[in-house]
């Protein structure tokens, strides 16, 4: 079968995938989050952290809880790096260095999972099950509770109640991640993933050399890593290692579990709004989004220039060949789109235009179909900017799901639309301006400004996946990619819950003739048009120095 | 990727350094937060 046809198949079974998951799914995490009973296991952990599970949070209380247990997080996993080598299932490893350790704790708790080390030759199998697995579940499940927050937000009106967090931290990773990851974990074990807790094996090549096989609790991290959009690998290789993504069947799998979540969101947004036409409008703009980008990135990385490129017929440096182009640029779309950053391919190989999808992807901020929770909230604010530019044009108040979006709302939409730009665009700079982080580029040039905005891009929108070109395990990026993931990541979530006490607080506008309709397709083409014009303005400057550049002199 | 090349007092300092700098991170955000009340 030809790469194409392979690829082509691929795209055809990713979207009966979640084409059949996605109504069961939203409609259960609906379910979830709205549910009045607490499980027994649930009821037992909240009274051993003296939690009132029937007692909501005001916005201001549920962002504390959020930055509280955050801050709890990193302490912990950077305590449980720095001591690995008194603890069990060390392997032998020394301590991780002081501000390797909490580069890694920071990118774990924002679910960004950006690695400066190589975890199977820096962690033993403790911390990547008690510290980086444990992480890829409660960062994804924290962003989950953000979104449900704001959802409900829109569907209550004149309250100041958006939920209670350690309930909806506890059932997303109980009721909804853990089941899932279970399945996936059987799956992929059956489909050829490793799965032991042994040491490396050491073997003895043809050619008579020694050579370690380390092998590990591969598969049931490799699940979360996928379902919770986290994409922090077992191997330094990522998804690209033969024991983490063996076949073109475990790709399909690992692509449709990091997409399963995301895209079945809007469905519960539907469900818990008592509107599911509005869940369909936000699921179209995630998939128009989705499928543009998936064709720009496979015509590039298909459609190569340069002799040698068309000489051997595919731009396959840097891509695996069980694989291909199609399936590396579907995954590379797919990861870069939500905020796992997992790979199975070297972004950096890719064409030009290839890697600037990539960047772009992310500069979108992660909405199509984004993070777990995150790509909904994110969504969700544009949105908001989107009813905002539609009355200005035509001189109406805006309004979003019964709510007027007056001066407070469009506040914090614009915070949050300034935040992630800033820490991106400002990181680049302050990186390009001193010698020794432009050291650590591997090429000069247009494509080195690329690896350094690739790097901060990621980090600041908690995407996590690497140009590869970079040596990023210096104290300079292993702070400044630290600071830029905790600030692109928790200030946003405080911008959005403030949106859903704003909202919250509001009595209910009833729709009326000059109401605009927002589950029309005028309306996902707003969106549409909205996500990509804030995205151009906002980075078009950088993307032009760097991969257009490289692009066009190719 | 082991501390051969750190001296013990210097990962203490560092350890000390990066806690320092965590609590300072979310400290800015809880200020950030009550800003945002007041908006």
């Amino acid at each position: 079968m030809s790469d194409t046809a392979a690829g082509l198949l691929t795209v055809v079974a990713l979207v009966a995938v979640l084409g059949l998951t996605h109504v069961p799914l939203g409609d259960h995490m609906a379910r979830v989050y709205s549910a009045t009973t607490h499980w027994r296991v649930e009821r037992l952990l909240y009274r051993l952290c003296r939690i009132d599970p029937d007692a909501e949070q005001s916005w201001p209380t549920y962002a504390v809880s959020v930055l509280g247990f955050s801050l709890a997080s990193v302490l912990f996993l950077l305590g449980l790096e720095r001591l690995q080598h008194v603890l069990p299932l060390s392997l032998g490893f020394d301590p991780v260095q002081p501000q390797l350790a909490w580069n890694t704790a920071a990118s774990f708790v924002t679910n960004t999972n950006w690695q400066n080390y190589s975890g199977e030759s820096t962690l033993g199998h403790l911390v990547q099950m008690s510290g980086l697995a444990v992480q890829n579940f409660a960062s994804a499940a924290v962003g989950m509770a953000v979104a449900v927050a704001l959802v409900r937000g829109f569907a209550r009106s004149r309250t100041n109640r958006v939920g209670n967090f350690w309930v909806d931290l506890v059932r997303g990773c109980f009721r909804i991640l853990l089941p899932l990851s279970i399945v996936a974990a059987v799956l992929l074990i059956a489909a050829g993933v490793v799965q032991n807790l042994s040491d490396p094996h050491t073997v003895t090549t043809i050619s008579g050399a020694t050579q370690h096989l380390p092998g590990g609790p591969v598969a049931s991290q490799e699940a979360i890593k996928e379902l919770g959009t986290n994409g922090g690998g077992f191997y330094n290789a990522n998804s690209s290692h033969p024991f983490e993504n063996p076949n073109p069947f475990t790709n399909l799998l690992e692509i449709a579990l990091l997409l399963l979540v995301p895209f079945a969101l809007p469905r519960t947004f539907g469900r818990l709004l008592g509107d599911k036409r509005q869940g369909w409008a936000i699921l179209a703009a995630m998939a128009v989004i989705f499928a543009a980008s998936l064709t720009m990135l496979t015509v590039f990385e298909a459609h190569h220039s340069g002799a040698a490129l068309q000489a051997a017929g595919a731009s396959m440096e840097g891509k695996e060949v069980r694989f291909g182009v199609p399936s590396s640029a579907l995954f590379a779309n797919a990861t870069t789109l939500t905020s796992t950053g997992a790979v199975n391919s070297m972004h950096d190989s890719f064409t030009p235009l290839g890697g600037g999808v990539t960047i772009l992807n992310m500069m979108y901020g992660e909405i199509a179909p984004g993070g777990t929770g995150s790509g909904l909230y994110g969504m969700l604010v544009l949105a908001v900017v989107t009813v905002f530019v539609a009355g200005l044009m035509v001189g109406r108040t805006p309004e979003y799901l019964g709510k007027k979006i007056q001066a407070r709302e469009v506040k914090f939409a614009a915070l949050y639309l300034l935040t992630t730009p800033s820490v991106v665009l400002i990181g680049t700079g302050v990186a390009m301006s001193f010698p020794s982080p432009r050291a650590s580029m591997l090429n000069a040039g247009p494509h080195g400004l690329s690896e350094v905005l690739y790097a901060f891009t990621s980090a600041g929108n908690n995407n996590g996946s690497a140009f590869a070109g970079l040596t990023g395990a210096t104290t300079f990026y292993d702070l400044a990619l630290g600071l830029a993931m905790l600030f692109g990541r928790f200030l946003p979530i405080l911008f959005v819950l403030g949106l859903a006490g704003s909202v919250a607080a509001q009595r209910p506008v009833p729709a009326t003739d000059g109401t605009l309709p927002t589950h029309r397709p005028l309306f996902v083409a707003m969106l549409v048009g909205v996500v990509v014009i804030v995205v151009a303005l906002t980075y078009f400057p950088a993307l032009a120095l760097g991969p257009l550049a490289e692009g066009v002199t190719r | 990727m082991g501390d051969e090349s750190f001296p013990s007092w210097r990962c203490v300092v560092l350890d000390v350094a990066l806690v320092a700098l965590t609590i300072a991170v979310f400290a800015v955000l809880v200020l950030v937060l009550r800003g945002l009340e007041r908006l």
